[in-house]
């Protein structure tokens, strides 16, 4: 069975392409089947952050106008076995394409993969109602930020009425300093608003962004590093291993507490 | 299949400025799948409509006596869908069109957009006959929940959510959003909440925001008209010791409360 998960957070910025790029990519090690759709039409740049820029040569446009079969538009990832993309074209708008036919497109390749993950465009008009169509599961990403937590939650809010069938949060960017000083709201203030079960906290780190400028997913690096470890973690959640942070959450310790110690850990 | 509707009892598409307004047919009759073939129907006709509007634009459901489930709203979204509508609110006279509807996650605004013209004689008679709206989920960002009597929520009303009622808002939860009480100018509607953290609290042509009001208090609390604006007072002895003077239009304390009894 095909798992079809989207990737949404309202706000832009906050990760998304970042976050589909490194999970895929973590997943696919898993020993998975991978697709990756970008579904960010006039904006897309899941490709650039996979490095697989210059073997785009179709995008899923062509294939739904019949100029080449989809199985073409398709680009296997050689660095990462299992991974694939299917690009969005960067010359359309977001209204290029209906929910119906994004839905026959995931439908299509259902029967190839065990796992599809679909980039959302930031925003909750029609790429957004694209993204969702075909999903049966949600990622929220937001930042510990006001405004992207509201978005958040305005986006949790449409999911709901669109029956989404599982919805976890994830939280990007937390700079555990600037928590414990009071500069930025914890996780705990996340869910105390969104009440969404989490399913991973990644830390900010300019990692993120250097690997991301190399067109090389910060989980594909030898070294291991925090923000790695962490979306590592959230593919592995995603197939049922490692339940440690259900316990987190069960647990009446403080959950910033807890991911402190996680963090130093990791650090040693 | 389209036989036999004529104008009144189709769907209609009119576009007003920057929205567009989808009427539906009322009920005239108990007619068995009347729904069906009113959908029907729009199907049918949907390409040859004239779509003078870009996609994505907003669309205003005027559903008026016409019941209406999730599923028929569901339906109703993914045709509009096609032709480039997104929900944007939906305006209805029944209680329970209005319920699914909210449940489901639209905007609802029972009776009319006239909603915040005050004190208008016909709102009023309505606010009579109004039963609650009580809502069993939390109001998310972006959800605007209008009703014409008290309206109560088991849930949180979350920040960017509002809720505006002509009677009372009672909220079993936390309200972080905006409430607005007794729309249409009454003054003794009151808002209770378990947990008071609202960005702003509105009563009747009176408004309160964040800052002027006490944070952090968890004990349910009452936001009530004082004669020196809106005042908020633990929830549990307000009726014990306050009234309602319509003389001045203002609750204040009562007499025997104002002096202890165990002097
Ligand atoms: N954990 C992180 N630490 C540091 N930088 C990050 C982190 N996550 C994302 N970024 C950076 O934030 C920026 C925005 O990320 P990204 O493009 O993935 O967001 P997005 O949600 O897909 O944006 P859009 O809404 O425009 O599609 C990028 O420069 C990225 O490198
Ligand atoms: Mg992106």
């Amino acid at each position: 069975m095909c798992r079809v998960i989207v990737i949404t957070s309202g706000k832009g910025g906050v990760g998304k392409t970042t976050i589909t790029a490194n999970l895929g990519t973590a997943v696919a090690q898993l020993g998975k089947k991978v697709c990756l759709i970008d579904a960010d039409f006039g904006l897309r740049n899941l490709d650039l952050l996979l490095g697989l820029e210059q073997r785009v040569v179709y995008t899923i446009i062509d294939a739904l106008a019949g100029e080449c079969s989809l199985e073409k538009a398709i680009v296997r990832d050689k660095r990462t076995k299992g991974l694939h993309l299917l690009p969005a074209a960067q010359n359309r708008t977001k209204e290029a394409i209906t929910p119906r036919q994004m839905k026959e497109v995931i439908q299509q390749l259902s029967s190839h993969f065990d796992f599809i993950f679909v980039d959302c465009p930031a925003g909750i008009e029609m790429g957004f109602r694209n993204a969702i169509s075909a999903a049966t599961e949600a990622l929220i990403v937001t930042t510990p930020e006001v405004a992207a937590v509201r978005d958040a939650d305005r986006v949790v809010g449409l999911l709901e009425s669109e029956n989404m069938g599982s919805i976890h949060l994830i939280v990007n960017r937390l700079r555990p300093e600037m928590v414990q000083l009071d500069e930025m709201l914890s996780v705990e203030d996340i869910l105390d608003l969104l009440v969404v079960p989490l399913i991973g906290i990644i830390p900010d780190d300019k990692r993120i962004i250097t690997s991301s400028n190399k067109g090389e997913p910060l989980v594909l690096n030898a070294e291991p590093s925090l923000p790695g470890i962490a979306i590592t973690n959230i593919a592995k959640r995603l197939n049922g291993i490692d339940s440690e942070f259900l316990d987190l959450m069960a647990n009446q310790d403080s959950l910033i507490a807890r991911i402190r110690r996680f963090l130093g850990l990791s650090l040693n | 299949m389209s036989q036999g509707l004529n104008n009144k009892e189709q769907i209609n598409l009119i576009k007003k400025g920057e929205i567009v307004v989808v009427n539906l047919p009322s009920q005239n009759k108990q007619e068995i799948n009347q729904w069906q073939r009113i959908i029907d129907n729009f199907k049918t006709r949907l390409h040859k409509i004239d779509r003078s509007w870009q996609s994505g634009t907003k669309a205003q459901i005027q559903s008026q006596d016409t019941l209406l489930d999730t599923r028929q709203l569901n339906e109703l979204e993914q045709i509009l869908e096609q032709v480039g509508l997104t929900i944007d609110v939906i305006i209805t006279r029944r209680r329970q069109t209005a319920v699914a509807a909210a449940s489901a996650g639209y905007s609802v605004n029972q009776e009319s957009s006239r909603i915040l013209g005050y004190k208008t004689i016909e709102s009023e008679i309505i606010q009579e006959l109004a039963e609650p709206l009580y809502l069993k989920n939390t109001i998310r960002s972006g959800v605007e929940i209008c009703h014409p009597s008290t309206i109560i929520i088991m849930g949180d009303v979350n920040p960017g959510a509002s809720i505006i009622s002509h009677g009372d808002v009672l909220i079993w939860g936390t309200l972080k959003g905006i409430a607005h009480a007794g729309a249409t100018g009454n003054h003794e509607a009151v808002i209770m909440a378990l947990k008071m953290q609202p960005t702003q609290l509105r009563i009747a042509d009176l408004v309160a925001t964040a800052s002027t009001l006490p944070t952090d208090e968890y004990i349910a609390e009452i936001a009530y008209i004082s004669s020196e604006g809106i005042k908020i007072h633990v929830a549990s002895n307000f009726y014990r010791y306050y009234d309602f003077v319509s003389a001045n239009n203002t609750w204040e304390m009562k007499d025997q409360a104002k002096f202890p009894r165990n002097v």
